[in-house]
């Protein structure tokens, strides 16, 4: 009888791990950011302290300003628009998703009106997806899509 | 040298004391009919019950376990990349230590300030004497 009890214990202990991947996806933020190694002007808007480590680790510059960001309901499985610069932007369509699937979404990238790039990707909490875009002056542009 | 010669010339010159040949033969059934003491983890160099319900827990219960537990058995970037554009050339992989999924673009031009394609007619100046340009 104990030895069940711990076995029910550990199994609900395991199974709420997996319960953020289940719920997570419902909808995703989308931001524009430029990162740079110039100090950023007075008022800007930075990257938040969790996020400025995760970009750092990846692209190395001290800043990540954000220039614009979206937020994106998934559960609308139609093609929407983010066009933060007009030579620069990114087009995504949550893909349909079978009840107990991950969901998938979609995504191009389009530079100075072309499509340059486009891939899938899946939205997961606390795994955010970085696309490196152009460089721009001293710095560069950032796409940044985070499961929330 | 036949059998019986050579066994005449070893009891000649190492003759067999009494009793020894009595005590190497009870010596002998000693040693195999004892029960040695098994190891403790004999059974599982051996195909037996025990070490096939261990196995079986082995390969299924513990992957089930591990999934639930976060260790997801599926990769870890599940974003793909492909370049749609020649000359830019597009990855994607997972970054361990920034735990994100990271599409890695080269080869685009940098982008400026500069009116595009997209900009009103209007902004961008046309060349005087081309009525068709604009």
């Amino acid at each position: 009888m104990r030895k069940t009890l711990r076995f029910l214990i550990l199994f609900l202990a395991f199974s709420g791990l997996g319960l953020g991947a289940g719920f997570a996806g419902e909808k995703v933020w989308v931001g524009l950011f430029l990162a740079q190694n110039q100090s950023p002007p007075f008022g800007v808007q930075l990257a938040p302290e969790g996020m400025h480590r995760q970009l750092h680790e990846v692209f190395g510059f001290k800043h990540y300003i954000l220039l614009k960001a979206q937020e994106f309901g998934l559960r609308n499985e139609w093609e929407q628009w983010f066009v933060p610069r007009r030579d620069f932007f990114i087009r995504l369509e949550p893909l349909p998703r079978q009840p107990g699937e991950p969901r998938f979404v979609d995504y191009q990238i389009y530079k100075d009106g072309f499509i340059i790039a486009k891939g899938v990707y899946q939205p997961r909490d606390g795994t955010p997806l970085f696309i490196n875009g152009p460089d721009f002056h001293q710095g560069r542009f950032i796409f940044v899509l985070d499961a929330r | 040298m036949p059998d019986r010669e050579l066994k005449i010339l070893l009891l000649e010159t190492c003759p067999v004391r009494p009793g020894q040949e009595e005590r190497a033969w009870s010596a002998l059934k000693a040693r195999f009919s004892a029960n040695p003491v098994p190891a403790a983890w004999y059974w599982l160099f051996y195909p037996t019950w025990r070490g096939l319900t261990v196995a079986v827990l082995a390969i299924v219960f513990i992957p089930v376990m591990a999934d639930y537990a976060g260790f997801s058995l599926r990769p870890e970037s599940l974003a793909t990349a492909d370049s749609q554009l020649p000359g830019v050339y597009a990855t994607s992989f997972y970054s361990r230590s920034a735990q994100a999924q990271v599409v890695w673009l080269n080869g685009m031009e940098p982008a400026t300030d500069k009116p595009t394609y997209l900009d009103p007619t209007s902004v961008v100046s046309a060349p005087k004497g081309d009525p068709n340009s604009f």
